[in-house]
């Protein structure tokens, strides 16, 4: 089954859908090109593949993208204040975030969702020692309060992904 | 003008005005590290609104189905954070000077 030409659906769906949309057509050579294509780059790209968790709540991952997008936005009138404020005033810093996520693909997710939104972001993922969690370094471009910042981040960020991937932690 | 007309040029003057904000911060911000935040955040934003209007364009203005720009959307949001993490990270192999006001640089890791 894990080599069968069928092995990842929704994989093969979303390449087909993408392959549509970027042709914005669905005559007949598109559909069947994006057939075989949808096919045949998960079966060619098999070795690299790694299970990862699923998502468990769909309803709250779409709440979590919302939320994303929004922030954003925020982020964004945050950054644009800091780049016309003066150059001294500016008070960037390196911060360790403790993790408690495990799997690379919500920790992806995490990474990408804090380098998009509030001024930080995401710059090393340091291995776990045998004493101390998992860290992720940031770097923040007006760093006013650490320990704000960082149950910030884990409240709004890392609790809804592990509710999204139901992680056992 | 049309409330589409208005909407479509409000849409491109607030992305035009955000992509360039982003590279103001390219030029102004004093080091490597903070530099990095003006493509990643302000150009998103910007991006995003230019591909706002272009949809709003094309899909209500012309009444043609377009998608693509969806795709550079979604391409963007993958992308970004990757090239942002990776010059980073670069960055710090390379131990680029920080600003001087930079707290917490003894938490970088040693090598």
């Amino acid at each position: 089954m894990r080599n069968s030409l069928f092995a990842t659906p929704l994989r093969s769906g979303l390449l087909f859908l993408v392959w549509c949309a970027l042709h914005n057509s669905v005559s007949p050579v598109v559909l069947l090109s994006g057939l075989l294509l949808a096919l045949l780059i998960p079966w060619v790209s098999r070795g690299f593949r790694e299970a990862q968790p699923q998502i468990k709540r769909y309803g709250l991952f779409g709440r979590y993208l919302l939320m994303v997008l929004w922030d954003i936005v925020v982020a964004n009138l945050q950054v644009v204040k800091v780049v016309l404020g003066r150059n001294s005033a500016l008070k960037p810093g390196f911060v360790l975030l403790p993790l408690d996520l495990k799997e690379p693909l919500p920790l992806t997710i995490l990474a990408a969702s804090i380098c998009l939104t509030p001024g930080t972001v995401s710059a090393e993922l340091l291995p776990r020692q045998a004493d101390t969690p998992q860290y992720l370094l940031l770097h923040v471009l007006d760093l006013q309060d650490e320990e704000t910042l960082i149950r910030e981040l884990k409240q709004r960020y890392e609790a809804p992904l592990q509710e999204i991937f139901a992680c056992s932690v | 003008m049309t409330v589409l007309e208005w909407l479509i040029s409000g849409l491109l003057c607030a992305g035009a005005l955000f992509v360039l904000l982003g590279s103001v911060a390219l030029l102004k911000l004093p080091d490597f590290y903070t530099r990095l935040h003006g493509p990643t955040k302000a150009t998103t934003l910007g991006l995003g609104s230019l591909v706002l209007a272009s949809m709003v364009f094309f899909n209500l203005q012309l009444q043609t189905l377009s998608l693509q720009q969806l795709l550079i959307a979604l391409f963007l949001f993958i992308s970004a954070p990757v090239t942002a993490h990776m010059l980073i990270k670069v960055a710090m192999h390379h131990k680029l000077k920080h600003y001087q006001n930079t707290q917490g640089v003894d938490k970088l890791p040693a090598d």
